[in-house]
């Protein structure tokens, strides 16, 4: 039996990159979730194309080893130096998504969140309302919405409301935190092409061993592993099911590493990227549009995805006036999934403080019988990685520069999200 | 082409979605050698199965093995993904017999996509269809969203759910095709102000559960068949362990809770208004229907090998999400059970089907085809076959060839399309055995010989492959025709066979066929009767010969009767009724037949008669109108060429 009780929940908003690494990391911690996203179709998916997320490999390991596990194994990974591509997008969101249903802490629940707010309920701190009416309470909450708070695609000159491409916007959740108060910057990012009907001219990284061995002979062989922790013999999960779907071919062609892309529009660390087995699509990053030939054919444009960031929040990375609502993530200015997976982490650490700090009936119940109602307000909650200086991300001046529009946080210059919304184009 | 062309795609073909119903549509048109594209308003969401993740059923299944006869891709990537499979009502009659599997959802999605990418001549792109591009009655094109414009000189629509889709529980609701997804706001408008007639239709999916939080203890487990059951003619499914399903019942408890909320669905509170599945309804719509019953099965069924997420077949219900979780827990074995995905409705709209041909193209836009839940059905199974003739269809078209078009006794495909166009829906269209005429013809067994012919015409099935169809039909017809010279004598060894079947023993010899006519006989009995002399000529037979043997003896006579049917209707199933035949003033037909058969336009004399309020009576006189016609035409086209 997982422990259910709202007193001991934290309720995450969005299953996307930041939101699973924050849920992965309170579960382990002994922390109960309830981890809530529109659709669970796609959990954990990095969603904005496979660029180079990872440099800096000390706050990687501020990550949980099995969400590292994860990533590393669809990603490729030639040496410690070297920036790190992720080759199989899906691959990822599909082992993250099994990752979190193995952590009996942690609950998934469907919905499209258009409220969070104090909790009715004497039981609980917060509650979280969806489009169908659902009520989720818990102890504490994390929004880890992405760009889905008044997220825009643009493509080719249409604007749609959309978090992702394809995907319902969080508008109702944005006008609700605006009409509380909160204050927000626009950001913007550029999301390259994907095309098929291409062949490198240089290849890096080929037949390299290690983790990065981006074959889907790996999904397969994953897919064999027994599931444990399920009542009845009838839900171990058999061996086999699962076949190889085409190989993909461990390659990086990457103008980040100094090799030459053959063309004028040479983008430093972008490139031209491997991004699914299944569909055998490469990602192209923006700018290179021109570097893969005639014969390349474009699956899915290039848009650009526009949302608004949280900038009212305190040093730890609560929303100002919300005593138990937290953002991170994009949400909170992460910029790459690196930045994503460790705000995330930060943000399970900075709740589970609180709740520890709370007395012993908001402390979590943890599934050993470890006691964890002792620690003091304010020292971290056991379990968490020392925290880093970096962990908090700052919204970098690119932000303004991007949005053309100011937002840099603490400058002053943070916008209130209705000013720079559009009004009508919401669904 | 697109005239003044701005159009820097130029297609054969375009298929717009891709779901089960547009990838076989697409799949179809670029392995006939079109150029083909395949749109989608999203690449993650490829061949999506939203609902349950099971492909056949009786009926439906037969549908799968049409399309896989024909070349099609459903039965194939259900073989490829199945985590389950098993046969249907094998104590049952063969026409009613039927494969159904339960598929890794994932998985489906992961094989579907990489056939889809790596066929030759289509190409995906991932867009929103604005609107299409119609002049002199003709498709030209289309135009998306983001400005681009693609010609096209045939267009295939398989939107689902998605055209202005609306996805509701209780009173909630929130513009979506699918949950999270957006909706295809823009094509309806476009379809209108082409003069189509849209409707509007519901379809609503269960609650997901969290399968770590069953008692399997008190359920009934349903394994999977073994024996290396699978959906495809064209190979047999990789050996793997399965993993079985649960049966449970709602009890008077479930009832309750349902009958204390009613107010609350969106059925009652008109939050809905398209109509749903009648044949799928909610438990909600049981309840209220049969309130005699004191229960209702549900199906406990995993989603995937992967996920523990589990689908609650024949708990359907949009009422708001808190009383769903109490209709769950009150049902045995889910008193614990933890809510996933809270169940919900979905509301679009489809064109009506009655303004298609039996090619599945739009009476009034020359080139335009649609395909699935747009033309009013559900099911994956009558989206992919829709799909798969859609997209043969409209590669025909390209060419100007004649298109390809099944008749009711030759395939469920062909009762499908038939139904949809002749009748139109009032409700989403499910398939059944029910529907068809000739069910003992259009036998799952059997879809192999009726349509292998047909998928290699078109290219969609290699020669070999039709040869290895041919092959085996020939090995049964000669096996069969060796079996009934065969005789099966009274005897000390024939005795001791049949007394150990529990069946009676001869009193004059039999022939081996008419042995296995009796029910408690297997092929392999029969062999054991024999002499050993004999027995030669039978032995080594592969399974699916000895299958047809023993349909053929149990059910020859049906069969013929029913040949014999087909062959007496034949004549005014095919009469053509010519396009611009006029009904006005035609005597001695009513004026209700007369109204309708003007409204709805049947390409056929059987097409007419199936239409509601068109009596067999109207028929016979319409049959001696359109003979005196095709007299007058023909003296018509003798005076013209002297």
């Amino acid at each position: 039996m997982h422990p259910s009780e709202p007193t001991q929940r934290v309720v995450v908003v969005g299953a996307g990159v930041s939101g699973c690494a924050c849920a992965v990391a309170l579960a382990e911690a002994g922390v109960a979730v309830t981890l809530v996203n529109s659709a669970l179709d796609i959990v954990g998916l990095p969603g904005y194309g496979p660029d180079l997320w990872l440099a800096d490999r000390d706050a990687w390991t501020r990550v949980p080893q099995r969400l590292r596990d994860a990533w590393e194994r669809w990603s490729y990974v030639p040496d410690d130096a070297t920036p790190v591509v992720v080759t199989d997008r899906r691959a990822v969101s599909l082992e993250t998504k099994q990752l979190i249903e193995s952590l009996p802490q942690i609950d998934l629940r469907q919905g499209l969140v258009i409220d969070v707010r104090p909790s009715t309920d004497e039981s609980a701190e917060v509650e979280v309302e969806t489009a169908f009416g659902d009520i989720v309470r818990g102890a504490a909450c994390v929004l880890a919405v992405g760009l889905g708070l008044g997220g825009r695609v643009t493509e080719g000159g249409r604007e749609i409301a959309g978090a992702r491409y394809g995907e319902v916007a969080a508008d109702a959740l944005y006008e609700v935190l605006r009409d509380r108060g909160a204050l927000f910057a626009m950001v913007e990012r550029e999301v390259g092409d994907h095309i098929v009907g291409w062949e490198p001219a240089r290849v890096v990284g080929e037949g390299l061993p290690g983790p990065g061995r981006a074959l889907l002979l790996q999904r397969a062989a994953l897919s064999e592993s027994t599931r444990t922790g399920m009542p009845g013999e009838g839900l171990v999960v058999p061996p086999g099911p699962h076949e190889v779907v085409g190989a993909q071919r461990l390659v990086a062609l990457s103008a980040g590493d100094g090799a030459p892309l053959g063309g004028p529009s040479r983008v430093p660390g972008a490139g031209i990227f491997p991004d699914e087995a299944a569909t055998g699509e490469w990602y192209r990053s923006p700018g290179l549009e021109g570097e893969a030939g005639a014969r390349a054919q474009v699956v899915r444009g290039a848009h650009r995805v526009r949302g608004l960031v949280v900038v009212s929040l305190d040093a730890d990375g609560r929303l100002q006036g919300q005593r138990r609502t937290w953002v991170v993530g994009q949400a909170a200015g992460a910029r790459t999934y690196l930045d994503s997976l460790v705000d995330g982490v930060r943000g399970a650490r900075a709740v589970a403080t609180v709740l520890l700090a709370d007395g012993p009936e908001a402390a979590t119940g943890e599934p050993d019988g470890r006691d964890r109602s002792s620690g003091p307000e304010g020292s971290p909650a056991p379990g968490f990685p020392a925290p880093a200086a970096s962990d908090r991300p700052v919204l970098s001046p690119d932000h303004g520069e991007r949005a053309g529009s100011g937002g840099r946080r603490g400058d002053g210059g943070a916008l209130d999200g209705g000013s720079v919304m559009p009004e009508d184009g919401r669904p | 082409m697109i005239q003044g062309s701005t159009a820097k795609y130029d297609y054969d073909v375009v298929v717009v979605g891709a779901g089960h119903a547009g990838c076989e549509a697409g799949l179809a048109a670029a392995r006939m050698g079109r150029r083909t594209a395949l749109i989608t308003l999203n690449v993650e969401k490829i061949a999506l199965m939203p609902c349950n993740p099971a492909v056949g059923g009786v009926g439906k299944g037969q549908l799968t093995r049409e399309v896989d006869a024909l070349g099609g891709e459903q039965g194939r990537n259900t073989d490829r993904a199945f985590i389950q499979i098993k046969m249907l009502n094998t104590s049952k009659g063969a026409a009613v017999r039927a494969l159904r599997a339960q598929a890794d959802k994932r998985l489906y999605e992961d094989w579907m996509k990489y056939q889809v990418f790596h066929t030759p001549g289509l190409e995906i792109l991932q867009g929103e269809v604005s609107s299409l591009d119609v002049s002199r009655e003709t498709i030209r094109g289309l135009e998306l969203a983001d400005g681009r414009r693609l010609g096209a000189r045939a267009v295939v629509l398989a939107t689902g759910t998605f055209l202005r889709g609306k996805v509701v529980v209780g009173e909630r609701s929130y513009p979506a095709g699918r949950v999270g997804e957006l909706p295809a706001t823009l094509l309806s408008d476009s379809l209108l102000a082409l003069g189509l007639e849209l409707g509007r239709f519901q379809s609503a999916t269960p609650a997901r559960i969290d399968g770590r939080t069953i008692d399997p203890s008190r359920m009934v487990v349903q394994p999977g068949d073994e024996g290396g059951l699978g959906f495809s003619h064209w190979g047999t499914p990789r050996p793997r362990t399965q993993v079985p399903c649960y049966l449970t019942y709602t009890t008077a408890r479930t009832h309750e809770v349902v009958a204390d909320h009613l107010h609350l669905s969106p059925l009652k509170s008109g939050s809905v208004k398209g109509k749903g599945p009648r044949y799928c309804p909610s438990i909600d719509r049981k309840i209220i229907n049969f309130p005699d019953r004191d229960r209702h099965p549900v199906f406990v069924e995993p989603e995937g090998a992967r996920t523990f997420e589990m689908y609650l077949q024949g708990l359907t219900t949009s009422l708001p999400v808190f009383v769903q979780e109490k209709i769950i827990q009150a049902t045995p074995g889910l008193e614990h059970a933890r809510l996933v995905r809270p169940g919900y409705a979905v509301e679009y709209d489809y064109l009506v089907p009655q303004q298609l041909t039996l090619s599945l193209e739009a009476k009034t836009v020359h080139g335009l085809f649609s395909a699935g839940q747009i033309n009013g059905t559900s099911g994956y199974e009558e989206a992919a076959a829709q799909g798969i003739m859609a997209g043969i269809n409209a590669a025909r078209f390209v060419t100007d060839e004649e298109p390809v078009i099944l008749r009711r006794d030759q395939a469920y495909i062909g009762v499908l399309i038939d139904d949809l166009v002749t009748k139109g829906v009032d409700e989403p269209y499910r398939m059944f055995t029910s529907r068809a005429e000739y069910r003992l013809l259009l036998r799952h067994d059997n879809a192999d010989e009726r349509l292998a012919a047909v998928g290699c015409a078109l290219g969609l099935i290699s020669s070999s492959q039709l040869a290895a169809v041919e092959e085996k039909q020939k090995l049964v017809d000669t096996s069969a025709e060796i079996m009934g010279r065969l005789q099966v004598r009274p005897g000390e060894e024939s005795d001791q066979v049949l007394a150990s079947l529990g069946t009676a023993a001869l009193t004059e010899p039999q022939s081996a066929i008419q042995m296995l006519r009796r029910p408690q006989v297997g092929f392999a009995d029969v062999l054991r009767m024999l002499d050993p002399a004999s027995r030669g000529s039978l032995s080594g037979l592969p399974p699916g010969v000895i299958e047809q043997l023993s349909i053929r003896a149990q059910y020859d006579g049906y069969i013929q009767r029913q040949t014999a049917e087909v062959a007496r209707h034949r004549a005014t199933e095919t009469t053509v009724i010519p396009s611009g035949f006029e009904y006005e003033g035609l005597e001695g037909i009513t004026m209700e037949a007369r109204d309708k058969l003007s409204r709805l336009r049947p390409g056929t004399l059987g097409q007419a008669s199936r239409i509601a309020g068109v009596s067999p009576a109207d028929v016979t006189v319409l049959m001696m109108y359109l003979h005196r016609w095709h007299v007058q035409a023909a003296d018509g086209a003798d005076v013209g060429d002297a």
